[in-house]
């Protein structure tokens, strides 16, 4: 099948196919499922139905309703998706909200949202989250710059830090203006399950994990560990097993 | 059907996998969703597991891993992926199925799977004494409802009869039905055959997995 091109520049609407290039520049709305080897958006962009794209980017705002499957993306500004996100290798910065993620890689530096789970080979994230079901990776980076909330969080190696309060560059200029300056840095899980575990500013019901290091500002009501625990002094732990 | 559960903790001691390891292959999608049993206990939030299908999933994967890499695991032993690509001309010589389910078929030529899963419950319940009547009923049963081999987990395909007994008259009426677990029957109502439709539908995915890949 030829390869088919499109463009819009201003404001215009694309069908549903199969396309070898998309961009759109302005304003732009797909009105049915599309598929196309790069994708493009810089302005306003809606796509109504599910879009599977090689390469994907878009800056400014982002709608899709449907799902979107990506291979390599990158977005930038407010991100949402209204079905389901798969994305082997992804870049997001900004706003995002979606109804679950799965994928390789997933960066993030702003806000993310979901209704269910967040499932990923690795995580690095700066910045705040509330996602309504499991987070889970086999190496998630966290570093909150506002409040971080997920139902239950796991996988292989699990780190959470509270990150600085001022911020340079791009990212830290994102983070304020979404969050302001005086931000409330702390993750709140029910149950956070790994092979290690690394914990600050952490509230949650129970952590079990192989090796376990509680830092400062948490309180966990239980922690179960096979191998070894370590907290700070400042922190509380309600109850300890070794198991 | 209440099944054993076991908590999460208890079967990474038990086969010495890592949470790093039991999650990622909940990604993959090698132990489905719908194993996961939440439940609040004294402890806090505890996740459970239906303890003979988990420890048997984490054996095989233990096992085959070394042989082939996870993602073809997956269309091996995942209940969620239907093989679409499958058309299989001699469905008798697939072991779920058998010879003994010869009168069961409809046509001659190529089966596809969900076709092969509908004649492997009908010989099951052949070989638990139902009667050919009554197998094909239930083939027929499942060919219409192949959508739900792809989330077979606490479904059970059933052959039933119900005796109506009027003095000089016994009337006995098979018929078959696909519903989820537990099931609840009138008193008058028997269950003749019971099948567990996640172990059907693995049955027949790891008889055609192990043809294709020898």
């Amino acid at each position: 099948m030829p390869e088919r091109n499109v463009r819009i520049a201003g404001s215009g609407t694309i069908e549903g196919g199969s396309y070898g290039q998309v961009k759109i520049a302005g304003s732009g709305k797909v009105t049915g499922d599309l598929e196309a080897e790069e994708f493009s958006s810089a302005g306003s962009a809606t796509a109504q139905g599910n879009l599977k794209a090689r390469r994907f980017e878009c800056a400014g705002s982002f709608r899709c309703q449907g799902d979107l499957e990506v291979e390599e993306a990158e977005a930038a500004g407010a991100f949402r998706v209204g079905g389901k996100l798969r994305a082997k290798e992804m870049k997001i910065a900004g706003s995002t909200h979606g109804q679950s993620i799965s994928g390789g890689y997933l960066r993030i530096s702003g806000s993310l949202e979901t209704q269910g789970n967040v499932e990923v080979e690795t995580l690095r994230l700066s910045g705040s989250f509330r996602i309504r079901g499991l987070l889970s990776a086999d190496k998630a980076e966290i570093e909150m710059h506002g409040t971080c909330e997920a139902q239950e969080i796991g996988g292989g190696k699990i780190e959470v830090r509270a990150g600085s309060k001022s911020l340079g560059g791009l990212v830290g200029e994102v983070l304020e203006a979404l969050f302001g300056t005086s931000r409330m840095r702390e993750l709140r899980a029910k149950v956070i399950e790994g092979d290690e575990i690394k914990l600050e500013y952490t509230q949650a019901e129970v952590v079990r994990g192989g090796k376990v290091k509680i830092g400062p500002g948490c309180h966990i009501k239980r922690v179960e560990y096979t191998e070894s625990l370590e907290k700070d002094p400042q922190s509380k732990v309600e109850e300890e097993v070794r198991e | 059907m209440s099944e054993e559960l076991i908590p999460k903790k208890e079967v990474l001691r038990l086969t010495g996998i890592s949470y790093g390891q039991l999650y990622r292959w909940k990604r993959m999608g090698l132990i489905p969703e719908a194993w996961f049993v939440r439940r609040s206990t004294f402890t806090g939030q505890e996740t459970f597991f239906p303890k003979e299908k988990i420890l048997r999933r984490i054996e095989e994967v233990l096992r085959l891993k070394e042989e082939k890499p996870l993602e073809e695991l997956v269309k091996l032993l995942a209940p969620e992926v239907i093989p679409t690509e499958v058309s299989y001309p001699d469905p008798l010589a697939l072991s779920p199925i058998g010879a003994e389910a010869r009168e069961l078929l409809w046509k001659a030529g190529e089966y596809s799977f969900p076709e092969l899963v509908a004649l492997a419950g009908g010989a099951q319940a052949l070989r638990q004494g139902a009667l050919p009547g009554e197998g094909r009923l239930l083939v027929e049963l499942l060919r219409t409802q192949a959508e739900a081999f792809r989330q077979p987990t606490g479904l059970a395909a059933v052959l039933a009869e119900k005796t109506v007994d009027r003095e000089a008259l016994v009337i006995r009426i098979s018929f078959g039905v696909l519903a989820r677990e537990p099931l609840a029957l009138d008193r008058d109502t028997r269950i003749k055959v019971r099948l567990d439709l996640e172990k059907v539908v693995e049955d027949v995915k790891k008889a055609l997995g192990g043809g294709t890949s020898a």
